[in-house]
């Protein structure tokens, strides 16, 4: 029965229909999306961190694990002179990290020992890492976002800087620049925010940091592994992360299930005499609240495709247009969005349906 | 024939505001199984209500209402539902189709709402009574796109699907004109002589006590004529 009365009031309808998937559709991409880039920010933050190729990272114990950006107060010589010597180490690079206007990431570097920690930048078409206090390097997603190419000028906090290269993507920052221009303007010059520490091919890390706390004996300075150090990255920021997420999913299904309500409040309002009609045939008050609730369901089951595929066409789109945006659907928060999406038909057509098998067959019969 | 419906002393009273209204003041009527009767009288007499009684649409205030041995005047909503669902077929006067249904869609309702699976038998009687009421070339149409008389045969099919104990037809050709007044008249005729239908119209049109075998006259929330000891 309720098949073909379900597909025949859809289609009867379809204006309301087509509202009806759409708030489902928009709470699909909202969750998707929202979730998806915060996700994939973090995870390419953490992806680029661990492309610098250090595996220990000294940082101010004040500082945030969240790319440790606060004023630079580790002081570079002294310490290089303490853990350089220190059995195992192979290179130490330090960085001042700053944040320029739209979250850009800029690293101040001292560009031999950032080498010998990374390896070097992979740089794309012309171009070589700068030799001048004004010059910077650009990494190739904020290139193509910014329309950016080898000998441009460009305003980085505020300075004039000339691009000498574009570098592959992957190594922590968007913006390298030298890192006597970032002290300069900050007042803190031979201090760093971070130590890069490389160790030697086999050198076990857990050991080597032991050796490098014994030998500096400060408490000021934490130093971690790179991989921990990326891990609590997401930890310690998983409760603020989870707190948008609880956001975005209420605000999604508060939208889900006010349209949903909405729509089949009205569908069984303009129903009224249709539901008489079945009840009179004996219909049972569970079969109409089944029969609306259905509907609704069927409403979100599509909303709900629509939505997960709007959002890869979305997702696409909008990382082409905004390279450095980072956007991951996963598959659990794809089966989270289509259960909160299916959560919003039940819980907004409810009261819908407990008013369609509540009314009185008689007067619903009686109902122009 | 033996006795199919029987009300004793039906009383039902309705609260308009703060006034209470006697619809129905002691109804006494039997129906025996097979008739093909009608009850008739002004508006506001009680008619509609006795029908709503007996089609087990509501509760009766006081009183018995008889069906097959079970007295329905007191069932609770659900005992109610089900009674209908299985013993009870109605025509109404607007024809109360589904309107985004299908003529065959209709009638399939009413066969998944009684819930018995279809069987040779069933799909026959389907066939026999969609012959009877004319409608064959129909039931791919929507009831918007059928006469006001092709609608209403097509909401007797669906009331006679079921092989109910009782057809209860409000004003059946209260919407109609009366050369289709008269077709579906006449194919009450036909159900009641062919299948043994009990069919009890509900009518303020005395015209239509001639296509009946029994006429029961109601004044004022009584019958007055036509009914035991009336």
């Amino acid at each position: 029965m309720n098949t073909q009365i379900i597909i025949a009031g859809l289609r009867a309808r379809p204006v309301r229909t087509a509202v009806g998937v759409l708030a489902v559709t928009l709470e699909v991409v909202m969750i998707l999306l929202l979730v998806g880039l915060t996700n994939g920010t973090i995870y390419e933050t953490g992806h680029r961190v661990a492309g610098v190729g250090a595996e220990i990272v000294l940082k101010d114990t004040n500082s945030s694990y969240m790319l440790s950006i606060n004023s630079a107060v580790i002081p570079i010589a002294p310490l290089t002179e303490i853990i350089l010597p220190v059995e195992g180490v192979e290179a130490i690079a330090p960085v001042v990290t700053s944040m320029d206007t739209g979250l850009t990431m800029v690293s101040g570097i001292e560009p031999v020992s950032f080498d010998k920690v990374s390896g070097g930048f992979e740089f794309i078409g012309k171009g070589q890492m700068f030799t001048k206090p004004d010059e910077a390097l650009v990494d190739e997603l904020q290139a193509s976002k910014k329309n950016i190419k080898v000998g441009d000028t460009i305003d980085i906090l505020k300075l004039k800087f000339k691009v000498t290269g574009i570098v592959k993507n992957g190594k922590m920052a968007r913006i390298f620049v030298p890192i006597e221009a970032l002290q300069k303007k900050n007042h803190t010059d031979g201090l760093a925010t971070l130590l890069y520490i490389k160790l030697k091919k086999g050198v076990d890390t857990a050991a080597a940091i032991k050796r490098i706390e014994k030998e500096l004996n400060d408490k000021t300075f934490e130093i971690l592994d790179a991989n921990e150090w990326v891990t609590l990255m997401f930890s310690t920021n998983a409760s603020l992360i989870g707190a948008v997420f609880d956001v975005v999913v209420f605000l999604g299904v508060t939208i889900g299930v006010l349209v949903i309500f909405l729509s089949m409040y009205t569908s069984v309002s303009e129903r009224t005499r249709e539901i008489g009609i079945l009840r009179s045939m004996g219909a049972s008050k569970g079969s109409i609240i089944l029969l609306v609730v259905q509907e609704s369901l069927v409403l979100c089951v599509i909303g709900t495709i629509v939505g997960i595929g709007l959002s890869y066409v979305l997702r696409a789109l909008l990382m082409k247009a905004m390279p450095t945006l980072i956007i991951m659907i996963s598959g659990d928060w794809v089966l989270r969005a289509a259960v909160f999406a299916l959560a919003s038909g039940v819980i907004g057509s409810l009261y819908p349906s407990y008013k369609a098998a509540s009314q009185d067959p008689i007067e619903a019969l009686a109902y122009e | 024939m033996s006795v199919l419906l029987e009300t004793i002393d039906l009383r039902k009273n309705y609260k308009i505001g703060k006034i209470e209204v006697e619809a129905l003041r002691g109804v006494n009527v039997r129906i025996e199984a097979g008739e093909l009767a009608a009850i008739m009288g002004p508006s506001g007499c009680g008619k509609s209500t006795l029908m709503h009684l007996l089609g087990a649409m509501t509760h009766a205030t006081s009183g018995k209402i008889m069906i097959e041995g079970k007295d329905t005047a007191n069932m609770n909503d659900s005992q109610r539902t089900e009674f209908r669902r299985k013993r009870v077929g109605f025509v109404f006067q607007k024809f109360n189709l589904l309107p985004a249904l299908t003529a065959r869609q209709n009638i399939q309702v009413a066969q998944k709402i009684y819930g018995a699976p279809p069987t040779a038998e069933s799909e026959q009687h389907l066939k026999d009574i969609v012959s009877l009421l004319q409608i064959e070339g129909k039931l791919d149409r929507r009831p918007s796109e059928l006469s006001g008389g092709e609608q209403q045969r097509v909401a007797i099919a669906r009331a006679v699907t079921n092989r109910p104990a009782i057809l209860l037809a409000d004003e059946p050709t209260g919407a109609l004109d009366s050369k289709n007044s008269e077709i579906v008249l006449h194919m009450f005729q036909e159900l009641n002589r062919r299948l043994k239908q009990t069919i009890l119209l509900v009518t303020h049109n005395p015209e239509l006590a001639a296509y009946t075998n029994r006429l029961i006259e109601m004044r004022d929330g009584l019958i007055v004529k036509g009914s035991p000891g009336a």
